[in-house]
């Protein structure tokens, strides 16, 4: 009986343990809860196309990008993303020199570029 | 909630009919309803022996063609079920008037309080350490759980290989697929089987926790080994007790076995629930000359060696040590001993094992171990200083400081006192002597394997060792047994056992607590799995993507998400490895040095095309450079296509 009860004292601690740990793994993995961060990319990173994509898991929903060929502004925008959505921006160029996409939100900026 | 609930449920479920069902019912086979081994025993050698039996039967469904996926995994568990149940029903025709005399173990009413309190204990405090732990990130994880996917995915049994950046004549190219020694297949099935019936992905906490489960099983089977050990002293359950918490409530004894659950180090872990089983088979076997116990003795020796190489061949070092002892401790009596011994080896069910064993061995699936000779690799000169020997010192250190002392002290009471006990005496001491012989001076016995890897496996025999020393020094040395009484007074013994126990248990409490705080959660492998996905989606099996291990968190992850190649995204690995003689440098230039020629040339003849790095530290030297496009740019990653 002693034998049974310890059985079920190692049952009881694992299960409970593992769904906790479960429930905390779900939402440590959750790319928005409690989390603080945003990223920028090209749809087609390989072709010559300029489609980006804003992915947003902060706090701040709003965003300003500017596209610039070389050094010269060419177009710019702003737009509201919510948390844990995404915004994208479809742009064609045809052009033989680089072209950036710059993003601002808040404090924070990111770039990236594709160089003819 | 509901799906969460939902998983949760068929999680659980999987557990049981994995890791528990099929060895329940191989038991039931072997001992009916006797009362050979008690209720803990079952269930702790249920879950060994049902690792090993799911191992062995994807292995033959493999061997067959079948694919393996949740029908054909429960279908195959059920029939050897049927198989089990209706031997145990012949067998209980048979074996109904036949009553036999076990020794029970049972306890008290505070024993069996202390050792639930215990365990509960050692279940929380390991839970509570691995909450920041939890999410898949350790790098041997990694590199398992890749495996794993690949078997969930194809439904068969992976060849263990992979494609690396060499250098011939001055040219750098992408090798073809080369074996790799370093896996084994059991280490891999029963995580596979849990997935494809549970249907969990591998990345998430369920590999994690499932090691969590062999973790606390190892412990329990030190617990049911121990009581064994010392069933022959008055207080030889307070042994156990001890020994259960020294290992249960210490969440193990050195940071290295703190970061084994959530780093991902399977073998090991399967190699400390295995190794003291084999043990407790042997000693009960000889003790009681029980031929069913020998068989699964032998067994489990099988199913380790289908698991883990290094624990393979430490339990073998540490069994023939012991066999060793026990012929020099028998004396006059060693031929007896020695017959003793063939009657088990040579009886029905011991040759049987034997010789299913080789069969399955050689017309099933060799270990790819012994398939690809990676024996030869490990006789030798050290190739390397961490394979030359520990210094004392650092033995001490990777098993604790104050656990070494104490077990050392066991050791010595063993060695002077215990030895006419010579069963109990030889397997302390070979499985000690072995291991800390093959740490400390692994050149006597040529060996070539990372000394602190064995070093690790000397904290069992030393908990067993050192949980003996303390109830030793309270139930003998402050004890006068001729008038029944202590030598000194009774509240003051209890008081020096437990000064003993706690200063035997803070210095590691506290070493452990420091060694896991340096693993703190942290969100940084978010941006990891993110461009993970990214590149999965966005290229193709002929673009080619190099990433960073030194500032990339996760980043052995990545290979799960793009499932190419086991070696694929390939690596810029530590700095230090750089150093080595014939180690390729492009994966080393093409991060630092994008720019450079010799860099260039490397991304030309590799056809590496996407690289994966840490802005604040791998930026720099590829912006403004006309060969690079920034196409992904994160808080943390930032990965450049070469155009």
């Amino acid at each position: 009986m002693k034998n049974k009860l310890i059985i079920s004292a190692v049952i009881f601690s694992f299960l409970l343990s593992a769904s906790l740990l479960s429930w905390n793994e779900k939402k440590q993995s959750d790319e928005n809860v409690g989390k603080n961060w945003w990223s920028l990319y090209f749809v087609e990173p390989k072709s010559d196309v300029f489609d980006f994509v804003i992915e947003n898991h902060s706090d701040k929903n709003n965003f300003e990008w500017t596209i610039l060929s070389d050094k010269e502004k060419i177009k710019e925008g702003a737009f509201e993303i919510k948390k844990g959505e995404k915004g994208r921006i479809n742009f064609s160029l045809s052009s033989d020199k680089k072209i950036t996409i710059q993003v601002i939100s808040g404090n924070e900026k990111k770039e990236i570029y594709k160089n003819f | 909630m509901i799906n969460f609930i939902y998983s949760q449920i068929l999680f659980y479920l999987a557990i049981a009919i994995v890791l528990f069902i099929p060895g329940y019912f191989l038991l039931l086979a072997i001992f009916g309803k006797s009362k050979v081994l008690t209720a803990l025993e079952s269930f702790v050698i249920s879950f060994g022996l049902s690792i090993i039996i799911v191992d062995i039967l994807l292995i033959l469904l493999d061997r067959f063609g079948v694919i393996f996926n949740a029908s054909s995994i429960l279908i195959s568990i059920f029939v050897f079920i049927i198989i089990c149940y209706t031997i145990f029903l012949i067998r209980k025709k048979s074996e109904e008037n036949e009553q036999k005399n076990f020794i029970l173990l049972d306890y008290s009413k505070k024993q069996a309080s202390l050792i639930i309190l215990i365990i509960v204990f050692s279940i929380l405090i390991r839970a509570i350490f691995l909450f920041g732990t939890i999410t898949p990130t350790g790098t041997d994880l990694g590199h398992h759980m890749f495996w794993t996917k690949k078997i969930i995915e194809t439904g068969k049994i992976p060849t263990y290989e992979k494609t690396d950046i060499i250098e011939k004549d001055g040219a750098y190219s992408i090798s073809e697929p080369a074996k790799i020694d370093d896996f084994i297949i059991g280490e891999h099935l029963i995580f596979a089987s849990i997935g494809l019936i549970s249907k969990n992905n591998v990345v998430s906490a369920f590999p994690s926790l499932v090691l969590f489960l062999i973790n606390i099983m190892g412990i329990l089977a030190i617990f049911i080994l121990s009581e064994r050990l010392f069933s022959f002293l008055p207080y030889g359950k307070n042994i156990s007790i001890t020994a259960l918490f020294l290992l249960g409530s210490l969440f193990a004894l050195s940071g290295s076995q703190g970061n084994f659950i959530s780093g991902g180090v399977i073998g090991n872990l399967i190699g400390n629930l295995f190794i003291p089983l084999i043990f407790y088979f042997f000693l009960r076997a000889v003790q009681e000359k029980n031929a069913l116990l020998f068989f699964l003795g032998i067994f489990g020796a099988f199913g380790l060696a289908y698991t883990h190489h290094l624990s393979t061949f430490l339990f073998v070092f540490s069994l023939a040590s012991s066999i060793f002892l026990i012929l020099i401790f028998s004396g006059k009596e060693i031929f007896l001993e020695i017959k003793k011994w063939l009657a088990l080896i040579f009886s029905p069910l011991a040759l049987s094992v034997i010789f299913l064993s080789l069969l399955f061995l050689f017309f099933v699936k060799i270990p790819g171990y012994v398939e690809n000779q990676a024996v030869k690799t490990i006789i030798g000169e050290p190739t390397r200083a961490t394979k030359a020997g520990l210094s004392l010192e650092q033995i001490f250190s990777v098993a604790g400081e104050s656990r070494t002392a104490i077990g050392i002290a066991g050791v010595i009471i063993f060695l002077l006192f215990v030895r006419k006990r010579k069963y109990q005496s030889a397997i302390i001491l070979g499985w000690f002597f072995s291991i800390f012989i093959l740490s400390w001076k692994p050149t006597l016995f040529n060996i070539d394997i990372p000394s602190a890897r064995i070093g690790n496996y000397l904290i069992y025999p030393l908990i067993l060792s050192g949980a003996f020393a303390l109830n030793w020094i309270l139930f003998e040395c402050l004890f006068d047994k001729k008038n029944n009484k202590y030598y000194i007074n009774k509240n003051l013994s209890a008081i020096i056992f437990i000064i003993l126990l706690l200063y035997v248990s803070t210095s590691g409490f506290f070493s452990e607590a420091r060694s896991i705080q340096a693993k703190s959660p942290n969100s940084k492998f978010i941006e990891t799995f993110a461009v993970s996905r990214y590149l999965a989606e966005h290229t193709e099996k002929s673009d080619v993507i190099l990433k960073d291990h030194n500032y990339v968190s996760a980043d052995s992850w990545m290979k799960v998400f793009l499932m190419r190649d086991y070696n694929y995204p390939f690596t810029r690995g530590f700095f230090f490895r750089y150093d080595a003689k014939n180690k390729e440098q492009c994966t080393l230039w093409m991060i630092s040095e994008p720019k450079s020629s010799r860099s260039q040339k490397c991304f030309t003849e590799t056809g590496i095309n996407f690289v994966v790095v840490n802005p604040a530290y791998d930026s720099s030297q590829f912006n403004d450079s006309e060969h690079f496009w920034k196409i992904y740019s994160s808080n943390l990653i930032e990965t450049y296509y070469k155009k």
